[in-house]
Parts: structure tokens; C-alpha cells; sequence
């Protein structure tokens, strides 16, 4: 198919329930693509020489390649490609804000839709779940280290898939009675089914990954604890922002006033929705109003929907565009009737004489002049009130770090906020100790938590077999330089991590790396590869299995793609450390 | 001995059950004060529980659970043999415990058993630990024999008079003030919200005694997540599963606690308990609604 052809075919929407229907019960809003509808929305990818919605996927799936796959109608391996890269793509398709991060990038967007990768994301991991043609999980041997996750969250998840891969011995410790944190008590079953979560924890169980439910760490367990009384070589610390934020206003500890995990944690992990069958209970109103403008209010709003309510509503301080909700959310609660009250903010919560809620009080906002962010600030109108009449109030205003685990870790440094500082790899001012995901940013997204987790795993690597002596040889080119971002020798495999800088923005074509190893002036080859396109700033990782354990010295030779040598590079086993 | 097993279980006064649970975990970490969050079943709500006794070498902790609501009416019927779904802690911060001096425990409901692990670890502190333990009549008073052993006073109260003296805790401690004249250092109390709300009142009044309740709030994570157990305290939002649950008694706005967070599902609790029987459990709401959209 030309190009031309491929312009031609236009956006294929995901076929919905209507929204009458689904504003009434919890099943989940979109069917999803079929085959035929997965092929053409495929076949609208250019499959790009240079693909910018790789560059924006906080873990780098191979979006082109798993496209390709699907135009073919290999649907299988087209979700074998993108687990290389993600261990949760059936929740990834669902919850990634798509349209900020690789569909943002796609070249299509800037004349009109850009392809639908989230959602082919979700039909090919959909495709692959319910095949029952899930590949064996690769058995690794053991590499003798034993790592301890907190938190089964998407980083934590994240964290475990790598590193069960590289034969470490994985634990996930979780505090509640069901694995997936903010998955499962966070996002409602109509947005994500917990089914697909169920799945994809399955998935890393059958790989190897131990899980320990009921379990605070920080309480039942301190980090030092984990590396003196259980032996671990290495702790992640995944817990999330859980502290909730309150306004401050009168009224707040009124009966009807929930913060949204509280609200979403009863209705999700509780089953409150499911009551009495399952015995949490959950206030339901008919007149509700939600406080916040992001993903966590649209839930809440439309669980609120879902549960009998008449009226709700959105209150929230900025304009639309600036709310942070993923668009499809937005869009999803406005169909359902959700009503929004933009450039409002709560200012009192009257009750009555019981102690229960009955109005709320908001002032109406202006947009001021930019703040430091470049977002128009928003301004309190002066004696500009009105009062919503409520029975039901829910606070979605973001979440504060968790403090659990820091109080009873002393010496693991934390920032003003109380978030965990990290370097850019997760390493935390405590030697073995990572963080990352909300408990380091702040609350933030699904997808950017799981490129923490992925960026953790590959310190944790790199710090428990820690890097070999690396002697290089006519390193630099003009204009390009490959940069050794890691090299090491372990037991059993040579590791190479080689990063593009590239002060001419050009990428290079077919480059090709080998490893071999040199002995008596003989040199052979162990692997070799070739990268067809090297963007700048990119990451290529490269392992292969030693021939020998006895020999000390590798020699890695990069060629470009007229076969000249860019660079040798000899990697003798010489522990630093 | 599987997961959260029931080695042991005693219904010691009517209603009142102590259950010695296989939670080595726990055992091996619980400090005097602290609580546990316990699911029966895969329905069940969270609820906390506190900590009554811990044997880190069998591995064993042991609560009290007071039949009242429907996770209590479920635990009342469970087996020595059985399991609970989810038990998780030990949660929040342990007791306040050095050595006061004199320190008099109350106790009153649940409460009675809850002090216990208090009583025998500010005893160790070398304190002179008075216990006033409180039930409605003598039928219902318990663990009196086993406060004699970390206590050096124990006086029991009932409010019909059957047992020791007439009245409520406050009535004895007012009595141990006003009358007595007794120097009193500390004071702690467990038990329902309205009798340590009465206490602190009684403390404040009375040259304001250091007083701390461990306070009784409805909770589901347990670990700070979801802001249920928020309670105003000096005049701030406090969450009692992470900052507490002791708190210094005479900073509680206890009105707004009694009578405002803790009466919140009332209406859900009551449903809760009626619908406890299989008959009307498959009534329930949910399916009924279920029915009526698949068929229309």
C-alpha cells in the first residue's frame, strides 16, 4: 500500500456503549476494535524512517514494528513485540494519555487524527488474553541476587517483569489483599476491568515473581529489615502519592465528604458498588459534586453516575483546557451527562444539625495573567458565589507522598513534599534502595510510573554487577559520538548499553555492533547486530551469552553502514568496585 | 496451619470473643497500642481491631472482637480451624509508654482487653499502673484476674453496681480526685468514644491531667490512603491510622467525632447486619438491578 492509499483511510472510532446505557452500569465503556477495524486503522500508519511516537512512550515500545505486524494480521506477534517493551499493554491501551504522549508525536496528527495506537495497543493485548495463546514464560537461570519490590502498583509491576528476566529472585510486597495498586483501587472496572489486571499479575507469577499480600512495609517490615533479616540485595520502593489532599474548608470532615481514594478504594477494591453483596458500604447521593479537573475526578464523577445519582457535577478552579484529564475521559463523562463548573472553587460545606452534608458553597474564577507554568492563572472574582445543593461530595484535588515508608526510614532522603529524591536511573540516597513512580513525582501517570520502574530495574542491574574496567579505543567520531552508557561482564553474558549523542540531530543508519572475544590474536565472534535506525539520544542494549568463563577480555567493534569502524572497545572483566 | 488460621477461640462474657490468630509476621512486630485491619471473607469490610496479645515465638497474636455489626456477627461464628481472608498490620503508632509515675488505664467495652498490652508495658516501665475496667454489669466484666498480674490496683466498675463500684470510669477517676486527693501522672483510656470523651472532659477540667484515648474511627486501607479516620485535633486534620490512633485527649474535637464521622453509615450498618442470612443476601440490590437491565 502507498502512502497516498494509507492518507486516504480515515480514523477508525472505537465502537462504544451508548452512553445512556453505560452511564448505568460499571461494564466497560469502549468493545474495542474488531480485526477488520484493528487492519485499517493499522493500515493509516506511514510507518515513519524516524517514528516520533517512539520518542514519545516513556518506555519506548516499538510502536511502528508492532503496527506492521498488525497490517499483516499477525496479531499475536504483534503483542509479543510490545511485550518486549511493556509488561501491561492490555491496561497501557486503556489508561495511557495517549494523546499527550505518542499519538502527540505521530506525523498523521498534524493533518488531521494521528494513528490510533492506544487503541490498537488494546486490541492486540485483548487479542492476546483471550487467544489462550499466551507464550511460556521464559525461564531464566537464577543469577543468585534477590530483590524486594514495595508496592505491586505499574512500577513496581513494571520492575518485577524486567528483573524476574534477568534471573533475580522477585518479591512484590503489597499492603492490600489484592495486587495492581492504583489499578485496582484507583480505576474503576469501566474504565479497566480488574479481570485484565488479574491477567497480567498471573502472568508475572507464572514468570516467577512472588507476591506477599497484606503486608505494609514500613510496619510489618522496615527497609532494613528487608536487606538484613530477609537477605535482599536490592529494594524498590513503588508505594505511590496515597495521602490524600483536603481544601481546608469548613465543613470538610462533614458526613458526605470523602476524598477520592477513599470514595474510588470503597466502590473499586471494596466492591462497594457490588453492596450488600460485598459488605463495605459507600454513601450514594443524589446530588454529587466532585472537586478536581483530573482522571481521578472523572472516575469518581462517573462512579457517582453509576450509582443512582442525579446530578453531578465538576467543580473545578481552571478552564477545560487546562484540565489534566486524559481527553477520552473528558469526553466520556460530558456524553454521559456529567456537568461541568469550570472556573469554580469550593469556599464552605454547610450541613445540618445531624452533621450531614447539604450544600456547597463555590466562588467563580477568572483567567488571569500566565503563571510560571505559562498556564493562565486562575483568579477569584470578588463576591462572586453561588451554592450547588449536595448530598454527596467528593475531593479530587491530588495526593500527598505517602509518608509510611520514609518516617521509618530515616536515612532515605526526601524533598520539601516528602517525595523520595532519586537520580535520573531511581537510586535513592540509600545504597540498594530505588524509588520511583508518584512516591518520587508526585501523581502522575500509569505509563510514566512504569518508565520509572523500567529505569529502576536497570540501575538495580548495573549496581548489583556492577560495572567491569572499560578501556575504548578511537571512540568519538566527528559529530556523533556513541556514548558507553553501561558495560559490563557477568557471569554468564557480556552487557553493552550504548546511547546516541549526536550533536548533528542526524540519526544513523544501519549500525552494526559485535561482540567477540580475543585470544592469542584470534578473535571470535559471539554477536552481532545491526541497528537499521539509531535516533539521537537513543538507547540500544545489547547481551550475549559468554563462550568461556575464564576469558577477561571482549572486544566490541561498531561499524557504520559502510563498514567502517567507528569504534573498538575493549571490556576486561576488572571489577571496580 | 494455613493463612490467618484460628488456633484458638473463647467466648470468655457473653458476646465477647478473643481470638488467638497464626499471624507470625505480625507477632514477631506488634508494640502495646496498636491495631490490625481484618477481613472475614472476600465480601467482608475492613475493619480495625486492636491488638490484644502477641507470642512471637508460637507465632500467634490474639484480639478481642465484640459481636456487634456484621464483620463481628461473621467472626462470631467462625471455628477454631478457620481462616480469615486478609489480616494486615501491626498499624499505627504503638502506645505512648515511659515512666510517669502513677498512671491509671481505663478500660470499658472492648476496651477492657485492649489496655491490657498498656497495662503490662508501662508496669515493665516501673510505673504504678492503677486499672479501672468498666462493663454494664458483672456478667460482662472480664480479665480481671490477668490485670492483677501487670497492675497494682485493679477497680472494677459496672453501671448497675452488681460488681465493684457503681457508675462509670469518670465516676472513679472523679472520685480518685476530687475525694481521694490521689496524684495521678498519666492517664490512658480504650474503650467507646462517648466514655473517653467524658474522661477528657472530667481530666481537662480537673487541672488538666495528661490524658490520651485511643480513639475509635472507621477505617479502610489503614496505612493513610484514604483520609476515612480523619478526626480535627488541635485545631488540624489528623488521620488516627497513621498519626494515631493514641492522641492526646484533650485536643479531640470530640463532638465532631462522635457524632459526626463515626455515625456515617448507620443506615448501611443496620442493612448490613438484617441482610445477614443467605435468603437475603441473594436479594440483594446490586443482582435485583443487574436482573432488570439484562432484561430490559
Amino acid at each position: 500500500m502507498k502512502s497516498k492509499e494509507r492518507m486516504q483511510i480515515p480514523f477508525t472510532d472505537m465502537p462504544t456503549q451508548p452512553p445512556q446505557v453505560r452511564a448505568k452500569n460499571f461494564r466497560e465503556v469502549p468493545y474495542g476494535y474488531s480485526e477488520e477495524m484493528a487492519i485499517q486503522e493499522a493500515n493509516r500508519c506511514l510507518n515513519c524512517k524516524k517514528p516520533k511516537c517512539v520518542e514519545g512512550c516513556p518506555v519506548r515500545v516499538p510502536i511502528p514494528e508492532f503496527i506492521s505486524l498488525v497490517q499483516e494480521g499477525k496479531f499475536l506477534e504483534a503483542a509479543w513485540k510490545i511485550k518486549e517493551r511493556n509488561v501491561l499493554p492490555a491496561v497501557c491501551g486503556r489508561v495511557c494519555p495517549q494523546e499527550t504522549q505518542c499519538e502527540a508525536q505521530c506525523i498523521r496528527g498534524k493533518k488531521g487524527r494521528s494513528v490510533g495506537i492506544g487503541n490498537l495497543e488494546r486490541f492486540v493485548a485483548d487479542y492476546e488474553r483471550l487467544s489462550g495463546h499466551i507464550p511460556e514464560p521464559i525461564r531464566v537461570s537464577k543469577n543468585g541476587k534477590k530483590v524486594a519490590i514495595v508496592g505491586s502498583g505499574p512500577s513496581g509491576l513494571t520492575t518485577a517483569g524486567d528483573l524476574i528476566l534477568q534471573g533475580y529472585e522477585v518479591t512484590v510486597y503489597e499492603a492490600f489483599h489484592l495486587g495492581g495498586g492504583v489499578l485496582v483501587y484507583g480505576i474503576p472496572e469501566f474504565r479497566l476491568p480488574k479481570s485484565v489486571v488479574q491477567f497480567e499479575i498471573q502472568n508475572l507469577e507464572n514468570a516467577g515473581v512472588k507476591f506477599v499480600y497484606d503486608s505494609v512495609i514500613g510496619r510489618i517490615r522496615g527497609i532494613d529489615e528487608l536487606f538484613t533479616e530477609d537477605g535482599y540485595d536490592a529494594v524498590y520502593v513503588g508505594v505511590g502519592a496515597g495521602l490524600p489532599v483536603f481544601m481546608n474548608i469548613p465543613g470538610e470532615n462533614l458526613q458526605g465528604v470523602y476524598s477520592a481514594n477513599e470514595y474510588l478504594t470503597r466502590s473499586n477494591l471494596m466492591k462497594a458498588y457490588l453492596y450488600p453483596e460485598y459488605n463495605t458500604p459507600l454513601l450514594t447521593g443524589k446530588n454529587v459534586v466532585v472537586v478536581g479537573g483530573g482522571n481521578v475526578a472523572m472516575d469518581s464523577a462517573r462512579t457517582a453516575l453509576r450509582l443512582d445519582a442525579d446530578n453531578v457535577y465538576i467543580v473545578y478552579r481552571r478552564s477545560r483546557e487546562q484540565m489534566p484529564a486524559r481527553l477520552e475521559e473528558v469526553h466520556h463523562a460530558e456524553e454521559e451527562g456529567i456537568q461541568f463548573r469550570l472556573l469554580s472553587n469550593p469556599v464552605e460545606i454547610m450541613g445540618d444539625e445531624k452533621g450531614r452534608i447539604e450544600s456547597i458553597r463555590c466562588q467563580r474564577y477568572e483567567l488571569g495573567e500566565p503563571d510560571k507554568s505559562g498556564r493562565a492563572r486562575p483568579v477569584p472574582i470578588e463576591g462572586d458565589y453561588f451554592v450547588l445543593n449536595s448530598d454527596l461530595i467528593i475531593i479530587a484535588i491530588g495526593n500527598k507522598a505517602n509518608p509510611l515508608i520514609t518516617m521509618t526510614t530515616p536515612d532515605l532522603e526526601v524533598n520539601k513534599w516528602g517525595n523520595i529524591v532519586t537520580d535520573e536511573l531511581g537510586r535513592t540516597s540509600k545504597p540498594f534502595v530505588y524509588a520511583g513512580g508518584d512516591i518520587v513525582t508526585g501523581a502522575a501517570t500509569v505509563i510514566s510510573a512504569m518508565g520509572a520502574g523500567r529505569r529502576a530495574a536497570m540501575a538495580i542491574h548495573e549496581d548489583l554487577f556492577p560495572t567491569t574496567e572499560v578501556k575504548t579505543e578511537g571512540f568519538t567520531i566527528p559529530k556523533e559520538t556513541l556514548e558507553i552508557k553501561h558495560a559490563a561482564i557477568y557471569p554468564k553474558t557480556v552487557y553493552l548499553r550504548l546511547n546516541l549523542i549526536n550533536s548533528s540531530e542526524k540519526e544513523l543508519d544501519q549500525v552494526k555492533i559485535r561482540i567477540s572475544h580475543v585470544h592469542d590474536f584470534f578473535e571470535t565472534t559471539m554477536f552481532e547486530t545491526t541497528i537499521p535506525r539509531w535516533s539521537p539520544g537513543e538507547e540500544h542494549e545489547f547481551d550475549c551469552p559468554r563462550i568461556d568463563k575464564n576469558e577477561k577480555e571482549y572486544l566490541i567493534t561498531i561499524n557504520d553502514l559502510h563498514g567502517k569502524i567507528m569504534s573498538k572497545i575493549i571490556v576486561a572483566e576488572e571489577v571496580k568496585r | 496451619m494455613s493463612k490467618f488460621e484460628i488456633l484458638k477461640k473463647e467466648e470468655f462474657v457473653p458476646n465477647f470473643y478473643k481470638l488467638d490468630i497464626a499471624v507470625p509476621g505480625i507477632a514477631k512486630k506488634a508494640k502495646a497500642g496498636q491495631f490490625i485491619l481484618v477481613m472475614v471473607d472476600k465480601q467482608s469490610e475492613k475493619i480495625p481491631l486492636t491488638i490484644l496479645d502477641w507470642d512471637e515465638e508460637k507465632g500467634t497474636i490474639s484480639f478481642i472482637v465484640q459481636e456487634l455489626g456484621l464483620s463481628t456477627s461473621k467472626m462470631a461464628f467462625m471455628e477454631e480451624g478457620d481462616s480469615f481472608y486478609s489480616i494486615v498490620g501491626p498499624l499505627g503508632e504503638p502506645a505512648y509508654l515511659e515512666n510517669f509515675g502513677t498512671v491509671v488505664l481505663g478500660g470499658g467495652c472492648y476496651g477492657v482487653g485492649a489496655v491490657f498490652p498498656i497495662a503490662k508495658g508501662l508496669k515493665a516501665l516501673g510505673n504504678y499502673v492503677i486499672t479501672i475496667i468498666e462493663a454494664k454489669n458483672e456478667n460482662l466484666l472480664y480479665y480481671e484476674e490477668e490485670y492483677k498480674t501487670v497492675s497494682d490496683e485493679v477497680i472494677l466498675v459496672t453501671t448497675d453496681g452488681s460488681k465493684g463500684e457503681r457508675g462509670h470510669i469518670y465516676d472513679v477517676l472523679d472520685n480518685m480526685i476530687e475525694v481521694q486527693k490521689r496524684k495521678i501522672d498519666h492517664i490512658k483510656v480504650i474503650g467507646c468514644n462517648v466514655m473517653m470523651s467524658k474522661v477528657s472532659k472530667l481530666t481537662k477540667e480537673k487541672g488538666a491531667i495528661p490524658t490520651y484515648a485511643t480513639v475509635t474511627t472507621i477505617m479502610v486501607d489503614g496505612t493513610g490512603m484514604c483520609g476515612s479516620c480523619r478526626l480535627s485535633y488541635d485545631g488540624k486534620t489528623k488521620f488516627a491510622c497513621v498519626d494515631g490512633p493514641e492522641f492526646d485527649a484533650h485536643k479531640i474535637d470530640w463532638d465532631e467525632l462522635i457524632h459526626v464521622r463515626n455515625t456515617s453509615y448507620i443506615t448501611e450498618e443496620t442493612l448490613g447486619l438484617q441482610n445477614f442470612s443467605p435468603e437475603c443476601r441473594s436479594l440483594a440490590k446490586y443482582q435485583e438491578r443487574t436482573k432488570e437491565e439484562e432484561a430490559s
